[in-house]
């Protein structure tokens, strides 16, 4: 329930953008129209999840655009993981990311088809956390653990929410047709992750804050996100002639 | 091209693998050392059919209870599911007299009365409590209830006992003082505990077992001879403390307490059913220092109008109160060595002592036998001249024959200091087990005994029937505990504590012990290097 203002926020802010960008005409010959008019919209499938941009070109650089984002990614399915002797261990996901993302494409090239991208990011939603729990108890290799000796386990992690991106990628930013495709690859910096770990059960009389710091430490570097992400582009403004 | 964005792609890829390093690089899951210095263990009935009270509200309060948390260096203080929480000083203090921690625990439940005790540590020995959950205004021989007196307002406290047959009144002066163990006198709303024990039972529910091993009289100078009770006629244990968990020892003005007594009891004396005017003694235990005091004699009363039976005493501290008529017992009796050849038995074998003139029972004790030990009989009435005392091939973990005696001693006076050698040396030994802790390290691998953990308290029980008693404990460095408390050519369900006995997560079960070592094999190669 708590994540459902951010959600209806961003839903509220693209179809707003969405709505106040409805193209007056379906093809320009020459490129006047105003950099704050949409030249494009898309939907993308990426590591960030499914989600919707929005693209300006800027009418005083044409080798420049920009581009706004949102993008959505949650995984929830309980998993089970057989054990030894009919025992198993329960896995309980629980991510959740809703990413705003300003993007930023330089093309170097006359075709202008390929870009290098920076950007910033911002995660309104960040949910990493995994629950794991035993109903069957554990037993390794004759020695049992008990369903409640196993106790629950919650494991989170967190990163910085604002997030500075590094990339390239392909896509025309003159369209000749309604259709195009678009492709990203790059990283964003998101700070070394920050972990937390609440238990109850066995692992109360192990060392395992020790390890945490251990693991964090470990972690330190794990600081890029990856991004691949690829996208079906709805051109608002296709130039069939231009000259 | 190609080879420009192929090149650009590596790099990317690149970045993020050296900028990753494996989460689990060094990452060995030990064992914590629970704390053993100054700690207090304590051990909860399980009232709610071998359960916890459901609501039971658990704390430790007073002005160092920020210094206590748990055997493990941890502020959960959760009550393990058979009752067992052990607390510890924090490392970082170290209690002394000049220096000492106090706390305060509290254990609250609905249905049951307050359960409330000052600790107070003054060195890094260890306590241990049994806080056993008494059911409020529940019928039988003994009657709890919980109270509240609010002083400003009420000077008088009645419960109706035992089908209304006999009642106990506190009656509290005018301008009295509820003062703590410091003296410090404290205000407000007050809530009372209150233990009464009826007439015909009361014995039953005496303290210590009703022997006075070291009793005073009402100056606190020593008594002569050591006592337990004839008879008594009823009793009483009272608690008070305030809402915010202070705990009233005394008065500045002595309490008025009327106690009722069963018409229908015998008086132990007179041999005869209990009457007006008959004589009797009050008695004190203080729970806190374990000694009994002869506080005044009391004359039976009988209410003019009710006609019923009772004594009225002042009552300048809370503890328990009792009423009855005492008996003096042989402060040291005979005792007995035993020759055996047997060393390091860990269990015990029963025993009788009997009158010497009619082999009547007086008492049976369960003793050990390891070449050297001495049986001493202290603190028994003189019931008879002579005893004897008998020693049975019947042990206190798995039987034998207790209806006849391998060994019997000659007569002795039951009071006074004699001793006897019993010889014991045909008695075989029964058959030891050892139990050790096995880690099969991988090949190249050796064990690291700093992954082991500090002690692992080791437990057994008939297959599935979930009554543990304790095997021994095994140590990092002392990997093998011998013990004879279990039979060869058995079953037995076992489980392991690496935190002092709070929880028992590791558990092998229906194991034939068909040799006489038993390894309990530690899965996982975090214990080898």
């Amino acid at each position: 329930m708590m994540y459902f203002k951010p959600i209806l926020y961003a839903i509220v802010v693209s179809l707003s953008l969405l709505l106040s960008s409805i193209p007056l005409k379906a093809s320009v010959k020459n490129d006047t129209i105003s950099s704050y008019i949409p030249r494009s919209f898309s939907v993308n499938l990426s590591s960030r999840g499914y989600g919707a941009e929005v693209g300006f070109k800027l009418k005083e650089k044409p080798s420049f655009g920009l581009r706004i984002g949102l993008n959505y990614l949650a995984f929830q399915k309980a998993q089970n993981i057989k054990m030894d002797k009919g025992t198993s261990v329960d896995i309980f996901p629980d991510i959740k990311t809703l990413v705003l993302s300003g993007f930023a494409d330089y093309y170097p090239f006359k075709k202008k088809i390929f870009r290098l991208t920076g950007g910033l990011s911002y995660e309104i939603i960040q949910q990493y956390q995994v629950a794991f729990s035993s109903a069957s108890g554990l037993n390794l290799g004759g020695l049992q653990i008990a369903s409640d000796d196993f106790g629950n386990i919650n494991f989170g992690m967190k990163w910085n929410a604002l997030r500075p991106y590094l990339g390239f990628g392909f896509g025309r930013s003159i369209m000749k047709n309604r259709l195009g495709f678009g492709f990203d690859m790059g990283f964003a910096y998101m700070g070394s992750p920050k972990l937390k770990l609440i238990y109850e059960g066995f692992l109360e009389t192990t060392t395992i804050d020790d390890e945490m710091k251990k693991i964090e430490a470990n972690m330190k570097g794990y600081s890029y996100y990856p991004y691949i992400g690829f996208q079906v582009r709805y051109n608002t403004y296709p130039i069939t002639k231009l000259k | 091209m190609y080879a420009k964005k192929l090149y650009i792609g590596l790099l990317f890829v690149s970045l993020l693998v050296i900028s990753c390093t494996n989460p689990l690089d060094g990452f060995v899951l030990g064992f914590k050392e629970p704390l053993d210095k100054a700690t207090v263990r304590v051990q909860f009935s399980l009232p709610n059919g071998g359960k916890l009270p459901s609501d039971l509200n658990f704390q430790v309060v007073g002005k160092d209870a920020d210094k206590i948390v748990t055997n493990l260096n941890t502020k959960n203080f959760k009550i393990s599911k058979e009752g067992v929480l052990i607390l510890a000083v924090s490392p970082e203090f170290v209690p002394s007299s000049s220096n000492p921690i106090k706390i305060t625990l509290v254990a609250e439940a609905k249905d049951y009365t307050k359960i409330i005790k000052d600790v107070t540590f003054t060195n890094t020995n260890n306590y241990s409590f049994y806080f056993g959950f008494t059911q409020r205004n529940v019928a039988g021989n003994a009657n709890a209830n919980q109270l509240v007196l609010d002083i400003t307002k009420s000077k008088k406290l009645e419960v109706q006992s035992f089908n209304n047959t006999e009642k106990i009144q506190l009656t509290v002066p005018d301008n009295v003082g509820f003062l703590t163990a410091n003296n410090e006198n404290v205000k407000g709303v007050i809530d009372v505990t209150l233990n009464h024990f009826n007439s015909k039972n009361s014995k039953a529910y005496l303290p210590a077992g009703g022997v006075a091993t070291n009793p005073v009289d009402k100056n606190n100078k020593p008594l002569a001879e050591p006592f337990d009770f004839y008879q008594t006629a009823g009793g009483v244990s009272i608690e008070m403390s305030t809402q915010n968990h202070e705990i009233i020892k005394k008065f500045s003005v002595p309490l008025k307490v009327n106690l009722d007594v069963n018409n229908t009891i015998l008086n132990p004396i007179t041999n005869k059913i209990i009457a007006e005017k008959d004589k009797l003694t009050l008695f004190s235990y203080d729970t806190d220092t374990g000694i009994w005091k002869e506080e005044a004699e009391l004359a039976i009363e009988k209410d003019s109008q009710t006609g019923k039976l009772g004594v009225t005493f002042e009552m300048p501290h809370l503890t328990y109160w009792i009423i009855g008529w005492k008996r003096n017992i042989c402060r040291v009796g005979p005792s007995f060595t035993i020759k055996s050849d047997l060393k390091d038995l860990d269990i015990a074998y029963y025993a009788q002592l009997v009158d010497a003139s009619n082999n009547q029972l007086i008492r049976d004790y369960y003793i050990s036998l390891n070449n050297g030990a001495v049986a001493s009989i202290n603190f028994i009435p003189r019931v008879a001249e002579n005893v004897k005392f008998r020693i049975f091939d019947y042990n206190n973990y798995y039987g034998g024959n207790n209806k006849v005696f391998i060994v019997e001693s000659a007569a002795l006076p039951i009071c006074g200091t004699n001793n006897l050698s019993l010889d014991l040396s045909k008695l075989s030994a029964p058959k030891f087990i050892e139990l050790d802790i096995k880690v099969v390290c991988p090949q190249g691998k050796v064990l690291d005994e700093a992954g082991l953990p500090a002690q692992m308290r080791v437990q057994y029980s008939e297959p599935d029937k979930n009554v543990w008693r304790d095997v021994g404990v095994l140590t990092r460095f002392n990997r093998k505990v011998r013990t004879y408390r279990m039979q060869l050519g058995k079953k037995y369900d076992m489980r392991g504590s690496t935190d002092g006995g709070v929880t028992w997560p590791y558990v092998q079960r229906n194991y034939l012990v068909d040799k006489q070592l038993w390894s309990f094999e530690l899965p996982g190669k975090e214990y080898c290097k």
